[in-house]
């Protein structure tokens, strides 16, 4: 187990600023959830972590150690990529036991690290099967068994689950929860999907264009969106913004209701507007509605029929529903 | 693109007739092989007049072309290592390049296989002749290697170019350095591309006639070299020239047939894809 912390981490390619003076401390034995769109510099963050690319400047510590200018093998780090990056031409017992292999430990550590981590990936029948004989899910396992068996201070997990099918991921999810409890190490996951970030975290990162947009944990990122991007990106489906008068009233230039915090009232109410689209989701319904300045929001209501298309309904919600921003910043 | 029976007709005709053009000196090889001294030279000629082994049996016992096909496989052999041992390393390496550098210095590479074999001729002989090379094995597997590594490092880039960067870097993550990364992951996965390089540098070592020509006497004549023999002063053995050419073709057609089986192979299950 190990704390990692960042401090002015900078990553530039060429002319190219991907990481511009970043500071992040991920303590130790939590499950970090790095989060934003692609090509905000996540997955470069986590290679930094890694040792798979270089820092054009600032310094990277792993178990109060600085790592900065050490290898990735030396780093007490293991890393689980989105591809799964199996060796396509050794048995999955060579995939599991490779980097044992390479340190030459004992042949009877190497088998006992080997059945442990497929007894806890319940890989055991798969031992001696090839990556291409195994589905999407074993193949990630095999990829979970390569890290564990390291006995890392930290996992490194690049996107593990996108390459699989919902239900699949789904299952995943849970298995890497249960290891995370099970082994207890510091876990960082970088991934795009926020459901993905809310439902695993312990601390979610959630970045934006190279920058810390805000951490914290997924409930108080969720209620307290600290800049219209967080409050735009945490959250499904999408937080309304509106501007005008509503938002100076409030004083800033723009607030932002969740779906599930507007209701539809039959008398008053906030704005007006017209049902376009009604989304059943089974218990709930997402109501998209076109307001009358033109406006488009969504409401998440309790079930609704069809029959209410295209009616004119009053919409809405509690006073300490609103989030404030002025300036991209939260007003308290 | 569905053809017409008439276009289907015209597109196995003019492919038979090329076949026919590029098999007949083959075929006519074969007959003769297999002749006696005057159903060779029987008129009108016929392909198969006469069934003898005589011409095999007579190259076969002939010690100065066993020496030479001795040679011939030795030669080919030593440039396959020479080539494959320092193509190899250096394709990993350029295949690691990118932009310019890469760029250039692959057509630095292909300027020196481009070049016509004589330009090399001269030069090396008077070097040869200098250091005790001439009518060396070893001096063939040089030469030759002048101008298959450039071919092998060619070919066998797009086979490490295929290889997806995450492999190499949970290797590294595990420990491994790049040379352990390129012996134990990158050879391994590029293997059906390198054998199927080996073979090819094989082959063109095996038909290298230019250099097996200017540079040998007899000690390092290779096989190719050596049916010039039975095509002497006092007149050509054409018997002995066809049952020679056939068995100098013999490892040329195996060898032909295994690049197919190479090429085939995938590594498929590493990734997602």
């Amino acid at each position: 187990m190990a704390e990692v912390s960042l401090a002015d981490t900078r990553k530039v390619f060429g002319t190219h600023t991907v990481i511009p003076e970043l500071s992040l401390s991920v303590p130790d034995g939590s499950f970090t959830v790095l989060v934003g769109p692609s090509g905000c510099g996540k997955s470069t963050l986590l290679r930094m972590i890694a040792g798979l690319e270089t820092t054009s400047g600032g310094r990277i510590e792993i178990g109060g150690r600085d790592v900065t200018a050490v290898t990735p093998s030396q780093r007490g780090i293991a890393m689980v990529f989105q591809s799964y990056a199996l060796y396509p031409h050794m048995s999955v017992r060579d995939n599991i036991s490779f980097g044992l292999r390479l340190a030459r430990r004992p042949a009877a550590e190497i088998d006992g690290k080997v059945r442990r981590a497929a007894e806890i990936l319940q890989l055991e029948p798969y031992l001696d099967r090839k990556p291409a004989a195994l589905s999407g899910g074993q193949r990630q396992r095999v990829a979970i068994g390569r890290a564990i068996v390291r006995d890392p201070g930290v996992f490194l997990f690049d996107e593990p689950l996108s390459n699989l099918d919902a239900a699949l991921r789904g299952q995943m999810r849970i298995e890497l929860l249960d290891l995370h409890r099970r082994l207890g190490s510091t876990m960082i996951y970088v991934t795009h999907d926020q459901v993905e970030a809310m439902t695993m975290a312990d601390k979610i990162v959630v970045m934006n264009a190279g920058r810390i947009e805000q951490a914290g944990s997924p409930l108080d990122v969720f209620d307290r969106p600290q800049s219209p991007f967080v409050a735009g990106f945490i959250g499904s489906p999408r937080i309304n913004f509106f501007k005008g008068g509503i938002a100076e009233s409030r004083g800033g230039d723009m607030v932002a209701v969740r779906p599930e915090h507007l209701r539809i009232v039959e008398t008053g109410g906030r704005w007006r507007g017209r049902i376009r689209l009604l989304e059943q989701l089974g218990t709930d319904t997402l109501v998209h509605v076109t307001l009358t300045d033109g406006d488009e929001i969504v409401i998440r209501a309790p079930r609704m029929g069809p029959e209410l298309q295209d009616a004119q309904v009053a919409i809405d919600c509690d006073d300490r529903h609103f989030h404030v921003f002025c300036d991209g910043q939260r007003v308290d | 693109m569905i053809l017409s029976r008439r276009e289907k007709f015209v597109c196995y005709a003019v492919t038979y007739l090329f076949a026919l053009f590029l098999l007949a000196p083959i075929v006519w090889m074969l007959s003769t092989s297999f002749k006696g001294q005057l159903a060779i030279f029987q008129k009108p000629p016929s392909l198969f007049t006469e069934f003898t082994f005589q011409n095999y049996a007579a190259v076969l016992s002939d010690p100065q072309f066993l020496h030479a096909f001795w040679n011939s496989v030795l030669i080919s052999s030593g440039t396959v290592v020479v080539s494959v041992a320092l193509a190899v390393p250096a394709a990993y390496g350029l295949s690691h390049l990118t932009g310019g550098r890469r760029a250039g210095f692959l057509s630095w590479v292909l300027l020196v296989r481009a070049a016509p074999g004589m330009i090399y001729v001269l030069p090396y002989y008077l070097a040869y002749s200098q250091i005790g090379l001439i009518d060396t094995r070893i001096g063939l597997i040089l030469i030759n290697s002048v101008f298959t590594i450039p071919l092998a490092i060619w070919i066998v880039i797009p086979f490490f170019d295929a290889i997806p960067h995450e492999i190499e870097e949970a290797a590294i993550i595990d420990g491994a350095t790049r040379f352990q990364t390129m012996t134990r992951i990158a050879i391994p996965l590029a293997a059906p591309g390198i054998a199927s390089t080996a073979i090819l540098i094989f082959i063109f070592a095996w038909n290298e006639f230019l250099f097996a020509l200017t540079l040998t006497r007899f000690e390092a004549r290779t096989a190719a070299v050596s049916i010039l023999s039975y095509m002497a002063y006092e007149g050509t053995e054409w018997g002995k020239v066809a049952a020679a050419g056939a068995l100098i073709l013999l490892p040329v057609l195996c060898f032909s047939i295994l690049i197919r089986k190479y090429l085939v192979q995938t590594t498929a299950g590493g990734v997602k894809g």
